[in-house]
């Protein structure tokens, strides 16, 4: 193998990489790229055995086609660090030289048949959705999975596709996140019901793309692919049965908030600053027109702060853990907000549009 | 290693085919056994046969009689079984205590691994089980030392063990299985694997290591109880002649000489204590010569069993069989309850030192006692 690349369209291909590759593993060879060149490309791919990751080059010159396995970590750091445009790559006698001006690294390889396979999109994918919207419900969503929920099947984001509407879900048993988008083409009218996990939402929202490019999707036997630009990446899937989250979600919230983002965020946090574990969290207490969130902490003293929001019927006082509400405002991007609600001891609905939804319980603040 | 190449272990064979053909495979097991006889590879040409993708039927052929001619097993060719032997299925998951080096939190990298924690696992058992396989159809996780999972982590994987999600298999490989929780036990079905004939052992160790004496290799397969894995340690650290020199120690053993000789054995079991850590470097040097000294304990305790087989004219089941004008001598100087009465001295000893006892103190008190009876006395501490 012997061939030159272009360093700054290699050193973004080995950032993908380096997100997969597992840091540190019992099996060494999982903390490698598998480099192949062909005529016309070099492909990277690397795999942690849940997540697998496939990208890329194209800006190169082969002289001699090959494969290699080097730590993915070493590499990323050399092509990075280095400052020349052109660096040129050769696999001679078990080790991978790479140079560029005046620099010379030599890197111990590894044996390219015992790196396992990494799946690839062969044919066409099933469906395609706009990446920009597909990366703003993972937005949306990914943040309400929960983190090490020894009931598995949410310690993941839902996918349901029916038709060309795709819905994308998450929850931690306290909260629920919820949001639908439109998908450009559905080949094969395909449906599925899917949890996937966090890692690879985090790695599909990470991987560089202009927003415009269509996200392709396929199924394969156990393992869902996903296809961004020219990088793929492969994941296992979460096993179980997500719960019913069409049964979570309130439809008889009568009393209905509408407020500036902003001004909610800032008010929750100032009001969260005298929370702490012990304490049950912020109370809201609605009137006409005004909303006011008091906080207290023992042995640390209280919190009060008024905003004005359009609010219009009975009063009420509701309280919720502060975290639960600025995790989801932090991710909203719209300016207003309508927050809803039924009773001091039911659920608040906070929607944007049909697109988001989103469900909070609330904590009981009677003994506080 | 395919399934029919485990050899004396035909409970296991059956209750496993039955099982398979019933379609009643358990998805927890508890391998319980002693170490080296067969579990680990039993697991690993389970979980072969359960990824393979044409198992084929082989003949079981067996040195005991068995009702069981033929078993299945993985057919060793397939894409699966090619990477099951290699040690590279993504599908198989082994799981020992050295595993928290590998763990995502620095801080629990640094910890000494001397038991199976609930860091490992929670993070290489219960978070994996949760995703589909990869490969095959299903998953296996192997856990080794199973009887060194801490009460925290079994509760941990208690959830898991129950209702595994998805096609998931845990075989739990376990030596005692009073360290196991009745609540891990219930959960699991236990197969038990049979000490290895000594005749077995004795070849398997004259072919891997020819160089060995014909008496040197039986004494190794004798004093391993039929385990092939504690024979080869006995054969590498060379308890041949630390045993040797002990029984000529024995023999010599009374009111004058004892204090020397506790020294001897407390001094033996500090340079046996570095094999020990070699092989097995987390744990403490103090628990490392305290092994050394248990082992010391089971070679006296093995002497004076001897003793007995000789004054009860039982001469099969002698250990020490390359020491018999030297066991004939001593047996002549002492009567039964003697030699019986030592034996509980050895394993008094060996409680003690289980139980963290000052070792010192331990071994002289065994050593002088040992005196006394080897004179015919009667010892100061009874068990």
């Amino acid at each position: 193998m012997k061939l030159r690349f272009n360093r700054e369209e290699m050193a973004d291909a080995l950032r993908s990489i380096c997100a997969v590759a597992a840091a540190r593993t019992p099996k060494p060879i999982l903390r490698c790229v598998h480099l192949e060149a062909k005529s016309d490309v070099l492909l990277l791919s690397a795999t942690d055995l849940e997540v697998s990751v496939r990208c890329s080059v194209t800006q190169i010159e082969v002289d001699q086609a090959g494969e290699a396995v080097v730590v993915a970590d070493t590499l990323s750091r050399i092509v990075s660090e280095c400052n020349d445009e052109l660096l040129s790559l050769e696999l001679a006698d078990n080790q991978v030289h790479i140079r560029g001006a005046g620099s010379h690294f030599q890197v111990v390889t590894m044996d390219a048949k015992e790196f396992p396979a990494v799946p690839a999109m062969v044919d066409t994918p099933d469906i395609a959705i706009p990446g920009k919207i597909l990366k703003r419900m993972i937005e949306w969503t990914l943040f309400a999975a929960a983190k090490e929920s020894t009931r598995y099947a949410i310690n993941g984001v839902l996918w349901e596709l029916n038709g060309k509407e795709l819905i994308l879900a998450a929850t931690d048993g306290r909260r629920l996140s919820l949001s639908r988008g439109e998908l450009e083409t559905n080949g094969n009218d395909t449906s599925f019901k899917i949890i996937v996990p966090s890692k690879a939402m985090n790695l599909l929202a990470r991987l560089p793309g202009d927003g415009d490019q269509p996200i392709g999707a396929k199924m394969t036997g156990s393992q869902l692919l996903l296809s961004v630009g020219t990088a793929t990446i492969g994941t296992a899937l979460v096993e179980g049965n997500f719960p019913k989250y069409e049964d979570v979600i309130p439809k008889d919230c009568d009393r209905v908030m509408e407020m500036k983002t902003d001004e909610f965020l800032g008010a929750l946090r100032r009001a969260a600053l005298l929370t702490n574990e012990e304490s049950k969290g912020v109370k809201l207490s609605l009137s006409d027109g005004n909303l006011t969130l008091s906080s207290r902490a023992p042995e640390q003293g209280e919190a009060t702060v008024s905003i004005s929001v359009k609010y219009k019927g009975e009063s009420l006082e509701i309280g919720f853990n502060p975290v639960f509400l600025t995790d989801v405002l932090r991710v909203t991007d719209a300016e207003s907000l309508t927050m809803s609600f039924k009773d001091s001891n039911r659920p608040g609905l906070i929607k944007q549009g049909d697109a988001f939804t989103y469900v909070v319980m609330p904590v009981n603040l009677a003994s506080a | 290693m395919p399934l029919a190449d485990v050899l004396y272990q035909t409970d296991a064979h059956r209750q496993v085919q039955l099982a398979i053909s019933q379609g009643r495979l358990a998805h927890a097991y508890i391998f319980h056994g002693p170490d080296g006889v067969g579990k680990e590879m039993f697991a690993r040409a389970l979980a072969q046969l359960l990824l393979c993708d044409q198992p084929v039927e082989a003949a079981l052929d067996q040195p005991t009689a068995s009702d069981m001619n033929t078993i299945q097993q993985g057919c060793g060719v397939c894409q699966e079984c090619v990477a099951v032997t290699n040690d590279s299925h993504p599908d198989i998951h082994s799981i020992y205590r050295q595993l928290i080096r590998e763990h995502p939190d620095a801080a629990l990298r640094k910890r000494k691994a001397l038991e199976l924690g609930v860091d490992v696992i929670r993070h290489f058992i219960v978070d994996k089980a949760s995703f589909t396989p990869l490969r095959g159809k299903i998953k296996v996780f192997i856990v080794r030392e199973a009887d060194r999972i801490t009460v925290a982590a079994q509760n941990a994987l208690l959830k898991t063990l129950e209702e595994p999600p998805g096609a998931t298999h845990i075989i739990l490989l376990a030596t005692d299985l009073s360290r196991l929780l009745p609540t891990t036990l219930s959960r699991c079905q236990v197969l038990s694997f049979n000490p290895l004939p000594n005749a077995f052992v004795r070849q398997t160790l004259s072919a891997t290591q020819p160089e060995l004496s014909p008496g040197h290799a039986d004494w190794c397969a004798r004093i391993a109880g039929g385990s092939i894995g504690t024979a080869t340690v006995a054969c590498t650290d060379d308890q041949y002649n630390i045993n040797a020199k002990l029984i000529d120690q024995l023999v010599s053993l009374d009111a004058q000489s004892s204090s020397g000789i506790s020294r001897a054995w407390i001094e033996e079991s500090k340079s046996m204590s570095s094999k020990f850590r070699q092989r097995d470097p987390d744990i403490s040097d103090s628990e490392a010569s305290r092994r050394g000294l248990r082992l010391l304990i089971k070679f006296a305790a093995t002497w004076y069993s001897d003793i007995l087989h000789l004054l009860t004219n039982d001469d099969d089941g002698l250990i020490n069989t390359t020491k018999k004008t030297q066991l004939q001598k001593a047996s002549q100087r002492m009567q039964i309850d003697h030699a019986i009465n030592a034996i509980r001295r050895c394993s008094l000893a060996e409680y003690h030192l289980q139980r963290n006892a000052n070792t010192q103190l331990s071994i002289e008190t065994l050593v002088n006692d040992l005196a006394r009876l080897n004179t015919g006395k009667q010892a100061i501490s009874a068990a």
